[in-house]
């Protein structure tokens, strides 16, 4: 009987780690997710929440370098409200932040994930746990039995990609914490501010109180955040920020601080240098948002400045690699 | 369901754990019901056929050991006789319709449309209920078996059922005898972990079979055979050669899975391929392929026949009969039965030439018995072989224009370098997989046929060692493996909205 609960531990075991090395990543940024796993436990004082918008306005190891502030973004590709708030609750087992910065691109969206792959970002990165379990139950409620095996082995569904395994799929840049490391340059324009207001949708907000609730449980100052987007391809306005309007009064009914970032210019953002494409910062952008961000939380929430402190060279050494890959690409910031 | 399926991975050990835990009395009970839905999971009204041909044979049984009682010698055996034509007939009538209906109107249209006769045939839309086959030969072996006082006739019905049903080896085999199986259900079965341990394996080496070689193998000759007027000779040489382990490893997975999952509840199934590339002669390869097949025909036809017993002609004559039987059985179309015939005829030409080919070998004292004979042997006889599998995997005018290209006989260029063996159906890394699993394949048969059973060798290793082989084999067939919902990159390459 021993034999074979030794049998299957060893098992799950080497499927894990074969997992890790065969699941889908992509090359210029950590894994979003389950780099998490990689920080020390109960050190992070700053957790980032949020879609491409989170990961791309903000760089942890900014933060780190010019504050001594511990942080991670636990952002992934068109991460809805509902998706952060269980990774919110699965962070909470492993770590004790006392800020958590929201950001809230997707307010917009009604359905619980903007697509399958936008969920699997989020489910295949998660250790199996409480917070993965409830999540994939409460998400997966009406899909077909072998489906949601997928979800919850998504070994058999990724198995194929041994023959297309790279070299990012061995060595990744855990020391990005999240973060993005793009330098590319797309010139934009500012585009003009928004007039009416949106609705926001109950599933939207259902969930963001979710999130304040399990905030004020465990004692986290929430923050709200919405990056700057630059005007869309072909003179096309997108109505997203119709959305943060809105979300500006429901935050300030709530008392809930929310950085409107492009309404209040309050980064500084150059629209010709701080874009890599229309929606998202590069690096450039992205350290001007971090520096605002470092600012308005020592003016409002001062955290501890850990530098020098040997329980946090983790975030010293991953600042050691994001210099030398400054210096080694010729960016400065 | 199909044993290489999420369905069966959950039916069968959820299966295999209430059998063991209820009670001897009811477990025969338990899997006929089992069997019956792992039936119906294909076709639920099908199982009203299945069970139309066990009430056929349960009640032939009863009536010929009831005929038995009777004083008059030749009423009896008249009686008898009688039971077993109408269980063989009934039954046969069955097969026949739902598999050959199609088959047989459509051959008799074009005859006719030869002799300038229009005939219309109706239109029935008649689906091949799975395993029809399978099952109706075993049910009819115990009618056989019956009459030749073999076995005693069952009473319980249920019990008989479950011998026809008994899902393992319902839909592809081995057919059993009523002699193994059904005396087997009549016993005992205790669970023994080093049993299951050895059924375990065995299915393990199964899915491996099927899983790998088999998917990747058709990956191959799918693609070559589908586009065979647009490949070279050498191609289509290397892609019938691939069929050959690709049938050998498909076939021979069904058989091992169900030989395995049947060990695991207790049941010993008979052995139904023994190395069959290993043969030296056609005649020896019929003896270890589908040997559950060979061997049903064999007493069930080629005895009552007659056999060898009448003489040397007709024994050639009851060969052919056997196989060109053998070939319909595999399939309801010409291109079928002429591959049997083809197999029979091999068979009756080497037992023909049998005395010139010694006279030959002696001539050249060459020693029979020696290494290199047989291995020459072996490849002539898998050349005959493979060469009849292009009528068992193409159709007959297909199998015609591939054979025309690989002899070079339509004037194509046979071999072209650099890009001959690109474009057949899978990329360098699956080839590479394949070489691994090819060796494999031959150190498992080589083993085997020098009388290794590597299984029991394995189990009797460290543990250490046996943990190794089984997640190395596990996880072999859980990367390589064709299966799953596949991914598709594009699901994941966008970044915005």
């Amino acid at each position: 009987m021993l034999i074979v609960i030794c049998f299957i531990g060893i098992g799950v075991f080497l499927h894990n780690q074969i997992f890790r090395v065969i699941r889908v990543k992509t090359r210029k940024t950590a894994n979003y997710i389950d780099s998490f796993y990689e920080v020390p436990r109960d050190k992070t004082d700053i957790l980032i929440l949020g879609s491409s918008h989170a990961f791309c306005s903000i760089q942890p190891n900014e933060l780190w370098g010019d504050y001594g502030y511990s942080s991670y973004v636990f952002g992934s590709p068109a991460q809805s409200i509902p998706c952060s708030y269980y990774l919110l609750k699965e962070a909470l087992a492993h770590q004790k932040p006392k800020v958590v910065v929201l950001e809230v691109l997707y307010i917009w969206l009604d359905s619980l994930y903007l697509s399958s792959g936008s969920l699997r970002h989020v489910t295949d990165g998660m250790r199996m746990g409480k917070a993965k379990l409830e999540m994939l139950q409460d998400f997966l409620k009406n899909m077909d039995w072998k489906e949601k095996a997928s979800y919850y082995l998504p070994f058999i569904k990724y198995h194929s990609r041994w023959n297309d395994l790279k070299s990012y799929d061995f060595h990744w840049n855990r020391w990005l914490l999240g973060g993005s490391s793009v330098s590319t340059i797309k010139k934009q324009s500012h585009p003009p501010a928004a007039k009416t207001k949106s609705e926001l949708p109950a599933n939207a907000v259902q969930y963001l109180e979710k999130i304040t609730r399990l905030c004020e449980e465990n004692d986290i100052q929430l923050i709200l955040f919405a990056a700057p987007q630059a005007l869309a391809k072909k003179n096309k306005t997108n109505n997203i920020p119709t959305f943060f309007l809105t979300l500006e009064d429901y935050a300030g009914e709530k008392e809930i601080p929310f950085l409107f970032e492009q309404k209040n210019e309050l980064a500084g953002i150059d629209y010709t240098h701080d874009f890599r494409d229309s929606t998202h910062l590069n690096i450039y952008g992205a350290k001007k948002v971090t520096q605002m961000l470092g600012e308005y939380l020592k003016d409002n929430y001062p955290q501890v400045d850990h530098r020098g402190d040997p329980g946090y060279s983790y975030w010293e050494k991953c600042y050691q690699s994001y210099m030398e890959y400054l210096v080694k690409n010729k960016i400065s910031l | 369901m199909l044993f290489n399926s999420l369905d069966f991975l959950v039916f069968f050990p959820a299966v295999c754990l209430v059998y063991f835990i209820i009670p001897h009395k009811v477990r025969y009970l338990f899997l006929l019901v089992c069997s019956y839905y792992f039936y119906m999971c294909w076709n639920p009204v099908y199982a009203l056929l299945m069970l139309t041909s066990t009430i056929i044979t349960y009640l032939s049984g009863l009536l010929i050991d009831q005929a038995d009682k009777n004083p008059d010698e030749k009423k009896r055996i008249g009686r008898k006789k009688l039971y077993v034509a109408l269980s063989f007939f009934s039954n046969l009538a069955i097969l026949f319709f739902f598999k050959y209906f199609d088959f047989a109107a459509d051959t008799l249209v074009r005859v006719a449309a030869m002799a300038g006769i229009t005939l219309r045939r109706p239109a029935f839309d008649v689906i091949l209920p799975v395993g029809i086959s399978f099952y109706t030969f075993q049910a009819l072996s115990y009618t056989m078996d019956v009459y030749r006082k073999e076995i005693y006739a069952e009473k319980n019905f249920f019990k008989y059922a479950l011998f026809v049903s008994f899902f393992p080896q319902l839909v592809a085999g081995p057919i059993e005898r009523s002699k193994n199986l059904l005396i087997q259900i009549n016993k005992k079965h205790p669970f023994d972990f080093d049993r299951m341990r050895s059924g375990l394996l065995q299915m393990l080496y199964g899915y491996f079979q099927k899983v790998v070689m088999s998917e990747y193998l058709a990956m191959v000759v799918d693609t070559v055979y589908d586009s065979y007027t647009e490949r070279t000779g050498f191609q289509l040489a290397v892609a019938t050669v691939l069929f050959a382990f690709q049938i050998y490893c498909d076939f021979g997975s069904y058989s091992n899975i169900a030989i395995g999952a049947a060990r695991v509840m207790g049941f010993e199934l008979m052995e139904n391929f023994n190395t069959p590339y290993f043969a030296v002669s056609v005649a020896d390869f019929w003896r270890r392929w589908h040997i559950s097949l060979s061997t049903w025909f064999r007493d069930y036809l080629y005895i009552p026949l007659g056999g060898n017993r009448k003489g040397k002609l007709r024994k050639q004559f009851n060969l052919m009969v056997v196989f060109v039987t053998s070939g319909l059985w595999h399939g309801a179309s010409w291109h079928f039965v002429f591959w049997g015939f083809l197999n029979g005829i091999y068979q009756v030409a080497g037992s023909w030439t049998l005395p010139i080919r010694k006279k030959i070998s002696a001539f050249l004292h060459i020693d029979e018995n020696s290494f290199s004979h047989r291995v020459l042997r072996a490849l002539v006889t898998f050349s005959f072989i493979d060469f009849s599998w292009i009528f068992f995997r193409a159709s007959f005018r297909q199998a015609l224009g591939i054979i025309r290209t690989i002899f070079h006989l339509d004037g194509k260029y046979w071999f072209t370098w650099g890009t001959n063996l690109k474009d057949m159906g899978i990329g360098t890394g699956q080839i590479n997989i394949l070489i691994v699993s090819f060796g494999i394949l031959l150190l498992v048969d080589a083993l085997k046929y020098k009388g290794i059973d590597l299984k029991t060798w394995i189990m009797k290793q460290g543990i250490w060692f046996r943990f190794l082989i089984i997640y190395a084999l596990l996880f072999f067939i859980l990367i390589f493996g064709v299966y799953g919902p596949g991914y598709d990159a594009s699901e994941f390459i966008y970044f915005q909205f």
